[in-house]
């Protein structure tokens, strides 16, 4: 197998730092009743997306480069939907909003899709 | 035989054009109406507000917009295959509801049948453009194109129409300035 961009590393850690902020983000808007069920589900839903995307970008994910693009972007999709639920900080969702734009440039470049597409032919 | 090269970049500029103008017009009337709220009010509601200037804005704004996106709609048919053509054939279907919209307003009951047909017809315009994109190996924008569908239709699912409406309406015009964008740096 070819040496992994540098690039997807760099993917794989924005991914999983775009993670472990939603879970914080979850943590805290959690109040202990049933009427904040749909807030963390939307902020686990983005905790998931993002750990979705550090987990296609690792080494050894089976995964084909145009739909590593998909997952960064439906990822972006959830940060939206949470911008427009006001699931947590404004703040905390330009910065998820940043990482997730981060990972779609990362995931669109050639290299790494032409890696992403021989991981799955290996 | 002389061969004629076509550029598409005009394209291009025409479709990003028809995106300002609408989140321009968007603004300016929402402005001008203290009591139209963001997420409280659908869009259609401008169309009948109380002040003049929102009215005249949003229903002339819908109209003229709904001209531009036709004519993009059409070109995009022309200068794209299959899947692009597709979505270009769509985005004429939507733009000529869009159109309607602006002259049939909130009064009228046929309104809400356009706005449904509107919005379900750009729905797949944007996953032809998406499909062709993604076929073409223009990744940024097949990536758009999915951002754009799942946000619209998940905040559709989970928030109120006020909402879902107003995301699905900027995610639109989001995807249509990306790609205008497409055709100007081709």
């Amino acid at each position: 197998m070819s040496i992994a961009p540098k690039k997807m590393t760099i993917g794989l850690g924005l991914g999983l730092l775009g993670g472990i902020l939603s879970m914080a983000a979850l943590a805290y808007s959690w109040n202990d009743t049933l009427q904040i069920a749909t807030t963390v589900g939307i902020n686990l839903l983005m905790a998931t997306m993002f750990f979705a995307t550090a987990g296609a970008f690792s080494r050894t994910a089976p995964i084909a480069g145009k739909t590593v693009t998909v997952i960064a972007a439906v990822c972006v999709g959830a940060v939206i939907l949470s911008i427009a639920f006001g699931s947590t900080l404004i703040w905390l969702q330009i910065v998820l909003l940043i990482i997730g734009a981060a990972n779609i440039a990362i995931a669109a470049c050639p290299e790494v899709i032409r890696f992403s597409d021989s991981r799955v032919t290996a | 035989m002389t061969e004629v090269k076509r550029s598409a970049k005009g394209l291009g500029v025409l479709g990003l054009v028809a995106a300002i103008l609408f989140a321009f017009i968007w603004i300016v009337a929402a402005n001008a109406d203290p009591l139209w709220i963001l997420g409280e009010n659908t869009l259609s509601d401008m169309g009948t507000s109380d002040v003049e200037l929102t009215k005249n804005l949003f229903n002339y704004g819908c109209m003229l917009t709904g001209i531009l996106i036709f004519v993009y709609g059409a070109g995009k048919t022309v200068v794209s295959e299959k899947a692009g053509a597709a979505s270009g054939i769509l985005l004429c279907a939507a733009s000529v509801f869009l159109f309607c919209i602006g002259i049939y307003t909130n009064d009228y009951y046929v309104h809400s049948y356009f706005a449904v047909a509107f919005f379900v017809l750009l729905g797949f315009a944007v996953l032809c453009g998406g499909i062709d994109d993604g076929k073409n190996g223009r990744m940024l924008n097949a990536a758009v194109a999915a951002c754009v569908l799942f946000s619209s239709l998940a905040v559709l699912a989970a928030m109120d129409l006020a909402m879902g409406e107003a995301v699905a309406v900027a995610m639109g015009l989001i995807w249509l300035a990306a790609d205008g964008v497409k055709y100007i740096l081709s």
